[in-house]
């Protein structure tokens, strides 16, 4: 599985509610109206964001990202996946959001240092499953934590359910 | 090299030697827990004509729903879950229903479900609060049904943080106190790794104080944490037990990617808010705060020893005329204990009233007869006291343990309890 994409760099603990989504719109992630929640994610952080992301796009992310209340992962990974981005790359997540996001099928994967070798608007390509990157901006080498067969299996699946409904399905 | 504890839970449960960070393993739950709000699950399941694997260790907990009017709560949800069980053959004591019912986050310990060396898997955010009984506890939220469906969940091994003990708890400092600290000191340390306690310290925490501290799991961002199997959770959990157990340990030479080091005599009385749970000051600062309405409950706040704690502040005394209290058992078992040993009664005789256990006021949705007003203020055994999280967006919510409470209740404003204490 190869993402390649144009990036948007965030700092760390960023939080599920507040930083990756307003909480005052929680009321939209409540009522599963992720589109419109969309149009709201980073306002508090990069409010260039939301009118100019393009599907895609990668957002790549300091340590402890997802940071704060449980009650905000879904509708944050939900509204992030909505705005077309395709995936997040952090140096570490908080909780079980990195968990959440891969069961709903949204490609959250860890690489150390990553902002180091990267800034906004920089051009990556990764395959996810040996782990090696291209920052084709800069001609530089990038690592990420190479991803486990099962997990891209459940990423390309679409998420734990319809991986889970395969698997049972075919029984090997 | 040695293991942690984490390794060595997610090892056996894998079928594995051993399990190393970073490695991908698929893992045998012990038991997955269920609670009222789980019928959301089920279309999943029946659309797609799936039977869970084990019924036998799956359990519902009733603890959020117990609306009897029309329009949702115990009419809809609570025949749903009834009738699933039926038609999955899980068996009717699984269901913990009226008159058994109780928190998610409490019956699996007290029912012998969750067991040490195993994983558990439950069904809120919550959820890690079972890392006191020494198992492997993982929130899994949006994921249940499915680890239900396969009999299995698929876990990348974390790292581990410890957290090493020493010394002992003075007289009315409870778990929330403990999370308070850590949460304050530790917040965005953690990122996703397990947390696992170690230390002599350990031994002097009653299982209701490690539960109360692994409840805190989520919020301080942890995956989740994890007590030692020592004497005094082997006391507790073996008449317990539905199945024998084995108990593992981490090994000494294990490998965290950092160490704590804590002496549980210094830690002191917490209040956390109000509106952010970020938000952590030593009581002091925030003593002589009026209040209007007191709870206590809850997840983190709801256990035998919080009642008693409260019941030892308010015994033969009465609540401030301006204050409503409520107290709501995190479970029917400690209900039936606490009025056993007299805890109820001095409650109510200091003028709380005690409902029904659940959830409760911990959230407005759960329709608890204690519900805020605008410009009022709560002291609350809960963890959430965001704005509108128990009524009105204008009313303000601090959160302390059980003592501070009920000395809060007994002044009207946020107290110190070790005044009302005997030495």
């Amino acid at each position: 599985m190869v993402l390649r994409g144009r990036i948007w760099k965030v700092g760390d603990n960023m939080k599920a509610g507040g930083d990756i989504m307003p909480t005052e719109y929680d009321h939209l992630g409540s009522s599963l109206k992720f589109a419109e929640l969309a149009t709201h994610v980073f306002e508090n952080v990069l409010p260039e964001f939301a009118a100019n992301v393009r599907t895609g796009d990668l957002v790549v992310a300091g340590h402890n990202f997802g940071a704060g209340h449980a009650h905000f992962l879904m509708s944050a990974i939900k509204a992030l996946a909505a705005t077309g981005v395709a995936a997040c790359i952090a140096e570490s997540y908080s909780g079980a959001f990195q968990r959440r996001a891969i069961n709903a099928g949204f490609p959250a994967i860890e690489a150390t240092d990553i902002r180091a070798t990267t800034e906004t608007g920089d051009e990556l390509e990764v395959d996810l499953l040996t782990g090696d990157g291209k920052n084709m901006t800069r001609g530089c080498v990038i690592r990420v934590r190479p991803v486990p067969r099962m997990i891209v299996d459940i990423l390309e699946s679409g998420g734990l359910e319809p991986y889970a409904v395969r698997k049972l399905r075919s029984p090997i | 090299m040695g293991h942690t504890l984490t390794e060595k839970i997610l090892a056996k449960a894998s079928g594995n030697a051993s399990v190393a960070p970073g490695d991908l393993v698929v893992a045998k739950p012990h038991v997955i827990a269920f609670n009222d709000l789980s019928a959301k699950y089920f279309p999943w399941l029946e659309e797609n004509r799936i039977k869970v694997r084990d019924p036998k260790r799956v359990i519902f907990c009733f603890d959020h729903f117990f609306r009897a009017s029309a329009g949702g709560g115990a009419v809809e949800h609570h025949p749903l879950i009834r009738e699933f069980a039926r038609k999955q053959g899980i068996p009717g004591p699984n269901l913990y229903d009226i008159g058994r019912h109780g928190l998610q986050h409490q019956i699996p310990a007290e029912e012998g479900w969750a067991l040490p060396g195993t994983v558990y898997i439950g069904a809120d955010s919550q959820s890690a609060t079972m890392g006191g009984m020494g198992c492997f506890a993982l929130p899994a939220t949006g994921e249940v049904h499915v680890i239900a469906a396969l009999g299995e969940v698929w876990l990348r091994v974390p790292e581990v943080t410890r957290v090493n003990l020493k010394g002992e708890l003075r007289h009315g400092v409870l778990g929330k106190d403990v999370f308070l600290r850590l949460m304050k000191e530790l917040q965005n340390a953690i990122s996703g790794r397990a947390l696992e306690f170690t230390g002599p310290g350990v031994e002097s925490m009653s299982i209701d104080v490690r539960m109360g501290v692994a409840n805190g799991s989520a919020q301080i961002g942890a995956l989740t944490m994890i007590f030692p199997t020592d004497r005094r959770l082997i006391e507790y959990a073996g008449p317990r037990a539905r199945e024998p157990f084995e108990i593992l340990e981490a090994d000494r030479d294990a490998e965290y990617v950092a160490t704590y080091e804590y002496d549980l005599d210094d830690f002191d009385l917490m209040v956390a808010g109000p509106s952010s749970i970020e938000t952590i000051r030593p009581l002091k600062e925030v003593e002589g705060t009026q209040i209007h309405a007191a709870y206590i409950g809850s997840c983190s706040g709801g256990r035998l020893d919080d009642l008693e704690s409260a019941a030892a502040v308010l015994k033969g005394r009465k609540i401030h005329p301006a204050v409503r209290m409520v107290v709501t058992p995190i479970s029917s078992h400690v209900l039936r204990e606490a009025a056993r040993l007299g805890f109820i009664t001095a409650l109510i005789e200091a003028g709380a009233t005690v409902t029904t256990p659940g959830c409760g006021a911990c959230y407005i949705g759960n329709q608890s007869p204690l519900v805020l007003d605008p410009g009022e203020v709560c002291v609350t055994g809960s963890v959430e006291v965001y704005d509108g999280r128990m009524g009105s967006k204008d009313a303000k919510i601090y959160a302390a343990t059980a003592g501070v409470i009920a000395a809060s209740a007994l002044e009207g404003r946020i107290a110190d309890p070790r005044k009302y204490l005997a030495t």
